[in-house]
């Protein structure tokens, strides 16, 4: 796939270039959707380089200053018309034991963006708080995220405290951070995501299925 | 046995000590630091190392968790114990509960004399934001990064003289907005990883098995899970 313009600068960091383009683009017509796409594209390549060990902790924060302040261009325009994904809420929190939150912050962001309401309950979440919450928002996706290696334990008493209070039937659990299969199997979770937009387009799929299920 | 280390190069300065106090002079495989941010790298190099290891009964690894590194881990001949803790943290303040009797005071940010000299830290992070970003800018970028961190912690473990250095982690602390403080650390896990008794502190792997989770994790010990039965 050819990088557009708009991807490569958010790619550079180039956050004057990258508004100039998302603004020219959409006064020319271009879908919101898209524009949003591309800037997720760059960021994707600045998550790659820090991997890489070429970009830092501060470019990564960047990048995501950068995916906000395009989501709050497009939603600024006098046509946009919010997209209405689910009148269903998602809860959302750093689980136990953990303060890190960037990931969660831009993944709600990037939630709200595509009409989602999210309840987000913070960073050092305890377990019985979700379960509460859950309970009080009647939620049916409950994310949860965390980057140290007691957060497992942290989601995993957390899947727990769902099932005690009868709520793991009706509720999809979504884990984030460092996170892969043998996590997700350990901590009881449902899915497991490792990149925001993929998260994103989780719910949007769960989210279709439980109003099809609904209907049935 | 014929037993051999292979370490984090950050705790070079602790474990050297600890070799000098216990007397267990193994041979050591030092494992350069900096590979802790990308911990899959991390992971396959020590699976290398494992494998390139014969005529060993029994390999100690001074590691924490971190970030996974561990998991996948196998050695085909060897036994391998490790100390049950999150990071070399939890490994140099002495145990995982200390770990968190103060990261639960507040969000702490800890600094030891090999995480200032070895490996990718807060304070180099910052250096860079401001080069490439202006202070003003980086400033801003930082409140987000420390958002739920307000102290600056320097571990003490003994192993060396940490007024060499305060200098420079009061003016990171004053720099990123944080409260400055000196904890007292312990070598003293490291001491019991070389001489053991491994006890519920360590995890001990036979040769030919795969850590998984259930090795790290220990949720059954946790307190939080007592909370949970008590929810009504």
């Amino acid at each position: 796939m050819v990088e557009s313009m708009l991807a490569a600068a958010v790619t550079r960091l180039d956050v004057d270039k990258v508004l100039f383009l998302a603004k020219t683009e959409l006064e020319n017509g271009k879908d919101s959707l898209e524009i949003i796409e591309e800037t997720r594209q760059g960021m994707i390549q600045v998550g790659k380089l820090y991997e890489q060990g070429k970009y830092f902790l501060a470019d990564l924060m960047m990048s995501a200053e950068i995916f906000k302040d395009v989501i709050n261009l497009v939603s600024n325009q006098a046509n946009y018309i919010p997209p209405i994904n689910s009148a269903k809420t998602i809860l959302f929190g750093t689980v136990k034991n953990d303060i890190h939150d960037i990931g969660k912050n831009l993944m709600i962001s990037l939630l709200r963006f595509n009409g989602f309401y999210v309840v987000d309950l913070g960073v050092d979440v305890a377990p019985e708080r979700f379960a509460q919450a859950c309970l009080t928002h009647n939620a049916t996706i409950v994310c949860l995220s965390g980057l140290l290696t007691q957060s497992y334990d942290s989601m995993r008493i957390t899947v727990q405290a769902l099932e005690k209070l009868g709520l793991r039937p009706r509720v999809k659990v979504i884990i984030g951070g460092l996170v892969n299969e043998q996590v997700r199997q350990y901590t009881k979770a449902d899915y497991f995501v490792k990149e925001c937009s993929e998260g994103v387009k989780l719910c949007s799929a769960l989210c279709d299925l439980q109003k099809q299920q609904e209907i049935c | 046995m014929k037993t051999i280390v292979i370490a984090c190069h950050t705790l070079k300065d602790e474990l050297n000590r600890a070799i000098r106090e216990t007397g267990c002079e193994y041979p050591v495989l030092w494992i350069e630091s900096g590979l802790h941010l990308y911990t899959e790298t991390l992971n396959k190099r020590l699976q290398l190392e494992l494998e390139r290891i014969s005529n060993v009964d029994r390999v100690l690894l001074a590691f924490g968790y971190c970030g996974n590194v561990l998991l996948g881990l196998k050695s085909p001949h060897a036994e391998l114990v490790f100390p049950c803790v999150d990071d070399c943290i939890s490994l140099l303040l002495g145990s995982q509960q200390a770990r968190r009797n103060i990261s639960e005071e507040m969000g702490t940010y800890y600094l030891t004399k090999g995480w200032l000299e070895f490996e990718s830290n807060i304070w180099r992070e910052y250096q860079y934001a401001v080069k490439r970003y202006g202070e003003e800018k980086a400033e801003r970028l930082f409140k987000q990064i420390l958002n739920h961190y307000h102290r600056l912690a320097v571990i003490d473990t003994g192993a060396y003289e940490i007024s060499d250095f305060l200098k420079l982690t009061k003016k990171i602390a004053n720099t990123l907005n944080l409260t400055h403080e000196i904890i007292p650390g312990s070598i003293n896990y490291l001491k019991k990883l070389l001489t053991g008794p491994w006890d519920q502190e360590f995890v001990i792997i036979p040769p030919g098995e795969i850590i998984s989770l259930a090795h790290l994790c220990q949720d059954q010990r946790e307190p939080m899970l007592q909370a949970i039965f008590s929810i009504t």
